[in-house]
């Protein structure tokens, strides 16, 4: 049994200990934590990924410390499947940050340096093409470094242009699901190159929360993937409460759970609606939102909100159900299975949707991983990869469910595991519904202005799109110190450039659409 | 010149208005009455506000598009850019002529009535690739090449289909075509052949779920992404053009056009131009849309050969009738 099979921190470290003499490790909210000196660092990447199976790349970000004059550069690693993880830190001299990087070891380290480049100003030697994605080229000094102050003016963002055989698919244009450029040069109608431009709605948020205090956060958490805010919140309030040592009432997790549950069946109803819209069903994305309607009656019923819910609260939850509630929810678990079979008497079987869709954007499952890749695009790629089970977290191993997984990997299959995955959900909502206590309390008894302990950690959920994972980090002030959000849309739009190299226009629209992005997720 | 001339030209000019009053009126309605389909199918209500029943909605949306900013891109190539949409639409209501409403009810009686319908759809073809080329933007040159290569691929199946029509009536006049019917309608003999001419039809006019050239997820609009207010409406009055004048040849060609039993003639023809407006709309509904390499080889390895057997079927049936002593 390799050490990392276990789940013994003990085991890790002195197997770790065995490998590097002298590397120090610790255990952090049950988290293996290594201290990596920047020479070491690959070598201890590598061999986690090798020797201990961490084979992917969940997060790679930094926190800047300029009283101890560095940076702390933060891997976090998981195995994928069968769930483990470890994170390396690496502390680099401020003056002069410099890491080999690590995209030759993962393919979506390649973005997420290009990330922490950006945003903090870190050199990563060996990177392929290093330079900025979410701010433009030109802008002054990297925003998530603690002395970095808005500039009295803001130079002008410089547009590259490239001419003859290019063409803009965005940053305006009707299948780009949120705000996103890809150049593309074509061949005729085939692609040749595929170049995602991101940033165009990049609010600064990780920057933006430092400056507020851990209650008033949760309202941004919506904001980031806002068809599935009920994930957001979660991920966020699970992250302080697990820092602040709060516990969450029983009653408010199952509620917690149900909130969630349905917040997945909407987020997939637009997801599979506007896919038929992509390639051309113009009918079923009004079957789904016409159901998508009745979920957010039941969320205005929760929370007042129909779409951006803040429901969520460190503790518990904000309100209470109304009693209604109850009667409506059983009338529309009985409902949906059958309208479920009508959205796929229109697009499961139909002929032009097969040829459309079917080994169009092949993602392999080994491919997946190393990009990054969660959620039902992994499953697709037949990973069984679910937070909810590999890592279970609130009342999640409490339910019955099946982790639907694909075999080929292609776009049809990431439609068709949302389709069975929003028969799953419903599972779980019934049985939700029948253990949920009538009575007693939503949320815990937590103080009004709230200070954590100084410390890391880092929450993870399993959201509809995949891990949306939230990284704190306290010195035991009123705000946190660094508020790092880990998306999954992230990671997927850096897999999209191979999945449609060779493919027609019309695969980059079905592929894209296939892989469920987020624009505001993307660039946070 | 001689002395008739003025006499022709009044007349043909009355003709033309006719035709178009009689194209706009019809295309004005069937907007009217996809978007209530529409509606209908995809569990909502569609317009009901403007006029009774909401019939006046379309009217509206047309004098709103009238009052628009007329808007030629600054690289244009201004000429093709502006005479684009005329092609287009002249060509989708020209088609209008030759359908014949009664054995003396038919603007032009034309004696190569097929042939010209199948002319003027390629003319609307031209039109596409004109608006595609003159906007000197990429999406629209893709639209553009896009209605090409759909044309080049459709227009073969469409005529090869007609011909097994023209074989049996033994005429290209569509008055010929419907009093041969009398005995029996072409569906019944040439089953495959309106199935052809159908799928081929709906392709040359660019109807879901053959809308390729301007696929608005992928292409935006198109040949049409550069084009806004009235010349954008005629691309779009052309389409619905094009929607009832391929139901109407196929009522006419395959359904005995006006032939029908207490009915005055008109109405029946109207009646099963409408039965197949409905079907098309009823396509666009629950359809999505192929991709283009798909589209043209389902043309080129399946809609051809088809049609290749239908002549050799066509050819069989004339054979067996001339030997029941029937034609």
């Amino acid at each position: 049994m390799t050490p990392a099979a276990t789940r013994d921190a003990g085991a890790k470290r002195e197997a770790l200990a065995g490998a590097f003499p002298g590397l120090a490790a610790a255990e952090e909210h049950g988290v293996l934590v290594v201290d990596a000196p920047p020479g070491q660092a690959q070598d201890v990447l590598g061999y986690l990924k090798e020797a201990w199976g961490l084979n992917q790349l969940t997060d790679l970000t930094a926190v800047d410390y300029p009283e101890r004059r560095s940076f702390a550069v933060v891997y976090r690693l998981s195995r994928v499947p069968e769930y483990d993880t470890a994170v390396v830190k690496v502390s680099l001299p401020r003056a002069h940050p410099e890491l080999p990087s690590a995209a030759g070891r993962w393919a979506n380290a390649d973005w997420l340096e290009r990330e922490v480049f950006d945003l903090f100003g870190v050199n990563f030697p060996g990177h392929p093409h290093l330079r900025r994605i979410l701010t433009w080229e030109g802008f002054p000094g990297h925003p998530l470094r603690k002395d970095w102050e808005v500039a009295a003016e803001l130079s002008e963002g410089i547009e590259e242009r490239e001419e003859e055989l290019t063409i803009n698919v965005g940053p305006q244009h009707p299948s780009t699901h949120g705000v996103f450029r890809f150049k593309v040069r074509l061949d005729g109608e085939t692609i040749v190159e595929l170049d995602p431009v991101i940033g165009y709605v990049h609010r600064g948020m990780e920057k933006l929360l430092e400056s507020r205090a851990w209650h008033q956060i949760i309202p941004y958490t919506d904001r980031f993937d806002y068809l599935a805010s009920m994930f957001n919140n979660q991920a966020y309030v699970m992250a302080v409460e697990r820092l602040a040592g709060i516990e969450v009432p029983e009653r408010a997790e199952y509620l917690r759970v149900i909130a969630c549950e349905l917040n997945r069946i909407a987020s997939h109803l637009v997801a599979i609606g506007a896919y038929g819209l992509d390639v051309g069903a113009l009918t079923p994305i009004l079957y789904t939102f016409r159901e998508r309607e009745k979920i957010y009656d039941l969320m205005e019923m929760l929370c007042g909100a129909r779409m951006l819910y803040s429901y969520f609260r460190i503790g518990g939850l904000g309100y209470d159900v109304p009693e209604a509630f109850w009667d409506r929810l059983p009338a529309f678990l009985a409902e949906m299975p059958r309208r479920i079979d009508e959205y796929e008497e229109l697009l499961t079987g139909n002929e032009i949707f097969l040829a459309r869709t079917r080994g169009v954007g092949v993602l392999t499952g080994g491919h997946a991983i190393d990009h990054g890749v969660t959620g039902p695009n992994l499953r697709a790629s037949g990973v069984p990869y679910d937070l909810r089970r590999a890592d279970p977290y609130s009342l999640y191993s409490a339910f019955d469910f099946e982790v639907v997984t694909g075999e080929r990997g292609d776009s049809y299959e990431r439609y068709l595991v949302r389709v069975r995955e929003m028969r799953e959900s419903l599972k779980i909502l019934e049985q939700a519904a029948r253990a949920c206590p009538r009575e007693g309390p939503v949320l815990a008894k937590v103080p009004k202005i709230l200070k954590p302990p100084p410390g890391e950690v880092y929450a993870h959920v399993e959201s509809p799109r995949g891990e949306v994972g939230c990284y704190l980090v306290s010195d035991g002030r009123p705000q946190p110190y660094r508020f790092r959000w880990r998306s999954p849309s992230f990671n997927h739009l850096s897999v999209l450039r191979e999945l449609v190299k060779g493919a027609k226009v019309a695969d980059l629209i079905a592929v894209f659409g296939s892989i469920d992005v987020i624009g505001a997720e993307v660039d946070r | 010149m001689p002395a008739g001339w003025p006499r022709v030209i009044l007349y043909a000019s009355l003709a033309s208005l006719v035709v178009l009053g009689l194209v706009s009126g019809i295309v004005l309605f069937l907007v009217y009455l996809e978007r209530r389909v529409l509606g209908r199918l995809q569990a909502r209500i569609g317009p009901n506000r403007v006029g009774p029943w909401g019939l006046l909605q379309t009217t509206a949306d047309a004098l709103k598009l009238l009052t628009k900013e007329d808007i030629v891109p600054a690289e244009a190539d201004r000429i093709l850019f502006v005479l684009a949409p005329l092609v287009v639409f002249f060509g989708a209501a020209m088609a209008f002529a030759v359908v014949p409403a009664g054995p003396r009810l038919v603007l032009v009686d034309l004696g190569v009535g097929v042939l010209f319908v199948v002319g003027m759809g390629s003319l609307a073809m031209l039109g596409y690739l004109m608006a595609g080329w003159a906007s000197h933007s990429k999406y629209s040159l893709l639209g553009g090449m896009r209605a090409v290569a759909q044309l080049v691929s459709y227009e073969l199946p469409l005529t090869l289909a007609l011909l097994g029509v023209v074989i049996l009536s033994g005429s290209l006049a569509a008055t010929r075509i419907v009093e041969v019917q009398r005995h029996g309608w072409f569906i019944l003999l040439q089953p495959l052949g309106f199935f052809i001419y159908f799928t081929a039809g709906l392709a040359e006019i660019n109807r879901s779920p053959f809308d390729l050239p301007e696929g608005e997820s992928e292409l935006v609009g198109g040949y049409h992404t550069e084009y806004s207010g009235m010349r954008w409406a005629l691309f779009f009055l052309a389409e619905y053009a094009g929607v009832f004048s391929l139901s109407a040849l196929a009522a006419t060609l395959y359904l005995g056009g006006w032939l029908g039993p207490w009915l005055p003639g008109p109405v029946w023809l109207l009646l099963k131009t409408f039965a197949l407006v409905f079907a098309i709309i009823w396509l666009r509904g629950t359809w999505l849309r192929p991709r283009l390499d798909q589209l043209l080889s389902f043309s080129w390895k399946f809609l051809l050969p088809l049609s290749l057997v239908n002549l050799a079927f066509t050819a069989a049936e004339v054979y067996f009738l001339r030997w029941l002593g029937v034609a």
